[in-house]
């Protein structure tokens, strides 16, 4: 690794790109554990206590897909609760969890893998989709991370090849695995390519009685199949659909469309081919070793530099939950919570769970600004929140501006320039948080922090 | 409505004369519209993303071949298909269409296509909006690339009503990307400890230099909140007992018509839609749910507009069309041809356009697509052309265009 010198813009830039951004107490930790330590522990997430307790009042997310069918399936609209439940463990864990980039990897990849959960019976499966089928895999193997979507209710469901067969073959699933998921558009696929995936992979559906993943052999086509030049012997079974995950998890287009979206994520919205060229090779070398792959792109000098440019837009997601973690919120009612949330996500153009394509929301930051729409709603959410106006959340800003005068704009400028901007705070910003004066029972310094999140500096991560 | 070229010289010596005068061209360009009893021609493309079925769209109820690639969710005059003109018909969940086809309002071309459009959602919508199909190196917008050429560079002129911007709106043109015209300002505290405008001035402030996207997006919604707050048009109930539908495409319509009501300038707006198109598995239901509301809120719109439906064209456009026969799951797959809806005065509506290819397996397109006739980028050209556009050729980049579709002039 070559980090640059290590004071608290760096340490800034580490939590924004590596998580969602600095809690009040964040720069003062990474710099006391150091950098580097702190970046392993990243790597290797420990277990987090105390985020347990925050979602133990959660029940659903325990249930069963079956269990979820039998409690919620004789009313579709109850399913809804269970929903938001899984938002708010979406949000509590994002705002609070020690193990930020594993957050932001979950995220990053259920939108790789992305299902909506608008669609029934996916949405059945939504929460084991996000616990079990995708986080346990995200700093592991990706084919392990492929086998698994795979092999789950959520992504057979929403991409319909539960209801192929070699009767009736439906392509969806074929054609989104290479484009969406391995390949790429232009990875070196064809058509008939997409037909002879399909066949391989009938027979891969659901059980709905029981609430599970199933193979019915009965519905596979036991033909022969020829796929990208490789040929399937006749009666594997479902080993044909195994072994067309092994052959695109090793191709050589998989490990630079993966490592390309890595870096687009991590490092800008037009990484250098040199920074690509590392992740793949890493990926290839690691055999798809997802750790391995980030620890690549966090070790090449184009990612450090970063920290000293003009920043990657954030999406909504990520503004949000940067805002709330800048200033200390804790989360209360995760319902009242989320319900305010999800119309604010939605005026921003991203409600959670709620990308309809395959393709999920784009990685670009320059597909979410300029848009004056979703910009004016980024600045209103963050002067609620100051206001305390927003549902569901304690805002207690005393935890941010630590011993200052909430009274004192200068002074709560400086902590917010300290604690939240790793001292980049622009001087024109500045000035502006400065000059405010209290407005009836609202004290100056809870003004200064929503004009600070409102700025242009906090839109860039 | 015949296309009038006279107009077209008169308001664009208007846009130049502006220029002189120190006078926003849009402005005068309305007030000269308005002093010659005619308003600015407005054209509307309303995005349906997903992938749309046409053949249940428009449905072929007398082609031989139709029931037998769809044996279950093939459609029959007996379903409730409002019957067009003896071959083709609408899908019932749009039966409200029928009057404004009868008016001579609307018409449909059920194999709009283009030979490089991608199966992919991604890729097809990003070469219809850049109208550029297989040239991943065109970043830009066809709709900006018109706007470009109207005179005058107001935010007003282009706008789409969508959540996130949509590529036809970017490029060189500014474009204002909203969805709720009658929320737009900035809200800051409540009660007693309100401080909006304080907070207003100070972002605004926040945003008054710099050049990265972030700053020049802030500047744009200030000068969008000024637009809107000194516009109080922009905010009137629809005319003529118009009731719009909720959901995306009704309040998308809504606010289209009070944008070409409130005479500001707005020449082009973008409609953005997703719903449930892609229709994989259970097509019936999901048509069943989402035409009826597309319907009603096309006729809201002609209803609000009342005589400015003539200024006035909108397309209804999808990446594109679905596989002919039917699939394993009661759904059709990604196809190739796909169908365009067009209303508006200028339209030459009562008529269902092009020439039929037809469903037998050998006219199908990979034995397994309607074939498409007219090329998207043609009817877009002809969009642009109706428009007041000079100069077509920027509007879609390396291309010889075809003869002009005909369906509206």
């Amino acid at each position: 690794m070559t980090p640059p010198p290590v004071g608290p813009r760096v340490a800034r830039f580490a939590l924004d790109r590596l998580g969602y951004g600095p809690r009040p107490d964040s720069i003062d930790e990474v710099l006391g554990r150091g950098l580097e330590r702190w970046i392993e522990d990243q790597l290797a997430p420990a277990p987090d206590g105390s985020l347990d307790t925050r979602l133990r009042p959660l029940s659903s997310l325990s249930y069963s897909i079956a269990e979820t069918l039998a409690r919620y399936d004789a009313d579709q609209r109850t399913i809804g609760l269970a929903l938001q439940e899984l938002r708010s463990a979406h949000f509590i864990r994002a705002v609070h969890s020690r193990n930020q980039l594993e957050e932001v990897l979950t995220d990053f990849w259920f939108n790789h893998f992305n299902v909506y959960e608008g669609d029934s019976p996916t949405r059945y499966g939504l929460a084991r989709y996000e616990m079990d089928v995708i986080r346990p895999h995200v700093l592991g193997k990706f084919r392990d991370l492929l086998g698994a979507v795979a092999n789950s209710w959520a992504m057979m469901s929403y991409l319909d090849n539960y209801l192929s067969s070699a009767r009736a073959i439906n392509e969806n699933y074929a054609r989104e695995l290479m484009e969406l998921h391995t390949l790429g558009v232009d990875g070196g696929y064809t058509q008939a390519d997409v037909q002879e995936v399909a066949r391989a992979f009938t027979g891969w559906g659901i059980d709905q009685r029981a609430g599970a993943f199933t193979f019915r052999a009965g519905n596979h086509d036991q033909g022969a199949k020829t796929i990208l030049g490789q040929r399937l012997p006749a009666n594997q079974g479902k080993k044909d659909g195994e072994d067309v995950l092994d052959l695109l998890a090793r191709h050589p287009s998989t490990a630079r469309f993966i490592s390309t979206k890595l870096c687009r994520r991590f490092v800008s919205d037009a990484p250098s081919e040199a920074v690509v060229a590392r992740g793949a090779d890493a990926f290839t070398s690691s055999s798809g070793n997802l750790a391995e792959v980030m620890r690549a792109i966090i070790g090449t000098a184009d990612f450090w530099n970063e920290a000293f440019g003009a920043g990657k837009i954030k999406t909504p997601h990520e503004f949000v939950v940067s805002a709330l973690r800048a200033i200390g919120a804790e989360v209360t009612s995760a319902r009242a919570f989320v319900e305010g949330r999800v119309s604010s996500l939605t005026s921003m153009g991203m409600p959670t769970y709620e990308a309809l394509d395959p393709t999920g929301w784009s990685d670009r930051g320059t597909d979410w600004l300029p848009n004056p729409g979703s910009h004016l709603a980024r600045m209103n959410f963050v002067l609620s929140l100051v206001s305390q106006t927003t549902e569901g959340v304690a805002v207690d800003l005393r935890t941010l501006i630590g011993g200052v005068d909430p009274g004192n704009a200068a002074a709560v400028t400086a902590a917010v320039d300290q604690r939240v901007f790793g001292g980049t705070l622009p001087e024109d910003v500045a000035r502006a948080c400065r000059s405010v004066g209290g407005t009836g029972s609202l004290p100056a310094g809870f003004k200064v922090v929503g004009l600070a999140l409102a700025s242009p500096a906090f839109q860039a991560r | 409505m015949p296309f009038d070229p006279s107009r077209r010289i008169f308001l664009k010596g208007a846009g130049v004369a502006a220029v002189g005068l120190g006078i926003a061209p849009s402005a005068l360009l309305t007030r000269a519209a308005e002093a010659a009893g005619v308003g600015s021609r407005i054209l509307v493309q309303v995005f349906l993303r997903g992938g749309v079925d046409g053949l249940n769209l428009c449905v072929p109820h007398g082609d031989g071949s139709y029931y037998g690639l769809r044996p279950t969710i093939g459609l029959r005059l007996a379903d409730g298909v409002r019957d067009l003109d003896g071959f083709f018909g609408l899908h019932p969940g749009l039966a409200a269409l029928r009057d404004l086809y009868s008016e001579g309002l609307l018409a449909l071309h059920p194999t709009v296509g283009n030979a490089q459009l991608s199966r992919s959602h991604f890729d097809a919508q990003d070469f219809m909006d850049s109208a550029a199909p297989g040239d991943k190196s065109v970043h830009d917008g066809w709709l900006d690339r018109v706007a470009r050429q109207i005179p005058g560079e107001d935010v007003m002129q282009l706008v789409a009503l969508a959540s996130r911007t949509p590529r036809a709106v970017l490029g060189a043109h500014p474009e204002l990307v909203l969805q709720d015209l009658a929320t737009f300002a900035v809200r800051a505290g409540t009660g007693g400890a309100t401080w909006s405008a304080e907070a207003d001035q100070l972002l605004r402030g926040m945003h008054a230099s710099g050049s990265t996207p972030v700053f020049e997006s802030g500047r744009a919604v200030f000068s969008a909140i000024d637009r809107i707050r000194t516009t109080p048009a922009l905010l009137a109930a629809p005319g003529n007992g118009a009731v719009y539908p909720g959901g995306t495409v009704g309040s998308g319509l809504r606010q289209a018509a009070q944008l070409i009501k409130a005479d500001i300038g707005t020449r082009c707006i973008y409609v953005n839609v997703p719903g449930s198109f892609d229709t994989h598995a259970n097509q019936l239901a999901a048509n069943n749910s989402e035409y009826p509301s597309l319907a009603s809120a096309l006729v809201a719109f002609r209803r609000d507009l009342g005589t400015r439906i003539d200024d006035v064209l909108l397309m209804v456009t999808t990446e594109f069309g679905r596989t002919a026969a039917q699939n394993g799951s009661q759904g059709t797959d990604h196809g190739f041809a796909h169908c365009g809806l067009f209303l508006g005065g200028s339209v030459r509506g009562g008529r269902v356009h092009g020439t039929w290819p037809g469903l037998s397996s050998g006219a199908l397109n990979e034995g397994r697509d309607l074939r498409y006739t007219v090329d998207f980028r043609d009817v877009f050209l002809s969009a642009a052309r109706w428009l007041g556009v000079a100069d077509l050729s920027q509007v879609v980049p390396r291309y010889t265009a075809a003869a002009d579709p005909g369906l509206f002039g």
